[in-house]
């Protein structure tokens, strides 16, 4: 439970950060981040879940299977981001 | 940037912090666990729908009471010739001790005492223990409520003896049916209109046809355990499961007796009625490719009980978790079976494989003799069928209650996630213990290797 409430503040603390910062971002640019977050909380939620089953390949399997579509949605927001500061 | 914000901003931003905080949680709560229906019904998640008739199809009039000593559990010498059983018997004593000293993992000689050991544990009778003071006996008024108070109190009573789940069916012409016509032992179990008390002689049980409910309920089986099966070290989880439950019915007896009603239960392992059937009725899960239970909370990781009681109670419905549905894509079991004994026809059928199938249900009937001529080659009751099926799972991780919420809503999906199953988590070798039996040893398992949290609501 903890660490879903270490995780909800460090989620929060990023969109606030991201809200108020010089970064900005287009309304779908939002949509996909939410997107991201939601690949990242279910790669952690299942590896953490499987390790606790004992299960470690099924562990490694949901982490990539959830991770590297969060990774990569985060990776077209922050190109995006980075392309809207350059053409600014 | 300075970092500035004015009052408005700041509850807003806090509004923001508390969406992020609810998206991480979020998943957790909608996902299942804590959905909760009315008090004294166990709770369960939405995608396990109350159905007026099981999903597996029923033909009542086809449906006899059965000898139970036309199972294979009782019957095996009458399936083979005297030569075969003599020697595959004499085998299943024996390979025990021939595979350890061979060294095959899982068969040591701490494995074996481990399973020896695990069926240890009090004795069970059809009337039950008598030294559980009566009401009358105190001089106080016997226990008298509401049929859904009745369950609400048995089920409290049952989870805190040791069971999992607990369901309730009321005697009707069909249900009856499902209780044996004659026990494991040859005794006849009579439902008698004449008699108002049960008994037991040396040729019968008596149970009054007044006693018209039957309370039923699961025991968990470890996971971890089952997971090194056909070992003896796998093979002790479910002499575990039946010892405890031995002190579970009896108890529960007990409990019934004390409140000033009777409970009738298994005289011996397997007696008085068709547990799956019992099962399936109660809506603890649904039938399936195993010909065995499946629950929507442990998979078919349970031994299912039942007892006949006077004690009114509120009868639980059937249930639809797409269980039955997904057997059809799923092959997981049939597959591993190492003896080939399970059905490989996508579709249920009617047709049965031998005497120690009774009919009557449209379901995946087992070759029940070469699954127990094979336990003659591992000295134990196999159970890789219900190691490897994939609702023999925990409930840590998020997925499975996504995977279970998917099942229970389309079965679009069941081809692939039945795939995705078999790579993932049924990784063994065909005959062999999906786990390392060694590494049992070293871990730090909860009593009786078992989560007793899974699958309720109050921790």
């Amino acid at each position: 439970m903890l660490l879903w409430l270490i995780l909800g503040i460090v989620i929060g603390a990023g969109l606030l950060f991201l809200k108020n910062s010089s970064i900005k971002l287009a309304w779908f640019d939002w949509v996909v981040l939410v997107l991201a977050i939601v690949f990242y909380i279910l790669a952690i939620a299942n590896y953490n879940g499987s390790m606790e089953e004992l299960e470690p390949r099924a562990a490694m399997f949901l982490l990539a299977s959830f991770g590297i579509p969060a990774l990569l949605l985060t990776v077209i927001v922050v190109v995006r981001a980075l392309r809207g500061r350059t053409t600014a | 940037m300075p970092f500035s914000l004015n009052r408005r901003e700041f509850l807003k931003d806090m509004g923001l912090l508390g969406i992020g905080g609810a998206a991480a949680l979020g998943p957790i709560e909608a996902l299942g666990e804590s959905w909760s229906d009315q008090a004294g019904i166990a709770p369960r998640p939405p995608w396990v729908r109350s159905v007026d008739k099981p999903t597996v199809e029923i033909d009542w009039e086809a449906i006899y009471r059965f000898d139970e000593r036309n199972t294979v559990r009782r019957g095996w010498s009458k399936y083979l010739d005297e030569e075969t059983f003599t020697r595959l018997n004499t085998q299943r004593g024996t390979i025990i001790y021939d595979h350890s000293n061979a060294g095959k993992p899982g068969y040591s000689v701490r494995d074996i005492a481990l399973y020896k050991a695990s069926g240890i544990g009090s004795d069970q009778s059809f009337l039950g223990p008598d030294n559980v003071t009566t009401p009358e006996e105190g001089g106080i008024p016997r226990w008298e409520g509401t049929p859904e108070e009745n369950s609400e109190m048995i089920r409290a009573a049952l989870r805190a003896f040791g069971a999992a789940t607990v369901g309730f069916v009321e005697l009707d012409e069909n249900t009856e049916k499902l209780i044996y016509a004659t026990d494991p032992d040859g005794k006849e179990v009579v439902i008698s209109e004449e008699q108002d008390v049960p008994d037991e002689t040396e040729e019968q049980r008596i149970i009054p046809k007044k006693a018209r409910w039957v309370i039923t309920w699961t025991v968990q089986m470890s996971q971890e355990g089952m997971t090194r099966c056909p070992t003896p070290l796998g093979a002790a989880t479910t002499s575990m499961a039946y010892a405890r439950n031995r002190a579970i019915q009896s108890r529960l007896q007990g409990f019934l007796r004390g409140i000033g009603y009777y409970g009738l239960g298994e005289a011996q392992t397997n007696a008085l009625g068709i547990a799956p059937a019992f099962g399936v009725m109660a809506g603890l899960g649904e039938l399936s490719r195993l010909n065995r239970l499946i629950t929507p909370e442990y998979g078919p990781m349970v031994r299912v009980f039942k007892m006949v009681t006077n004690l009114p109670v509120a009868p639980t419905k059937p249930i639809d978790a797409g269980i039955f549905n997904f057997c059809k894509s799923c092959m997981t079991c049939a597959t591993y079976c190492p003896s080939g004994s399970l059905s490989t026809s996508p579709d249920p059928s009617y047709d049965t494989q031998g005497g120690w199938n009774r009919g009557g249900v449209k379901t995946w009937y087992e070759n029940a003799l070469t699954c127990r001529n094979y336990w003659a080659e591992t000295g134990t009751n196999c159970g890789i069928c219900f190691a490897v099926c994939p609702f023999s799972v925990k409930d840590r991780a998020l997925i499975h209650s996504m995977v279970k919420g998917t099942i229970g809503t389309t079965t679009i999906f069941n081809g692939a996630l039945a795939e995705l199953s078999r790579n993932v988590y049924s990784s063994g070798p065909m005959d062999e213990p999906q786990k390392d039996p060694e590494e049992w040893w070293t871990l730090d398992l909860p009593e009786y290797g078992i989560d007793s949290t899974q699958g309720h609501a109050d921790a």
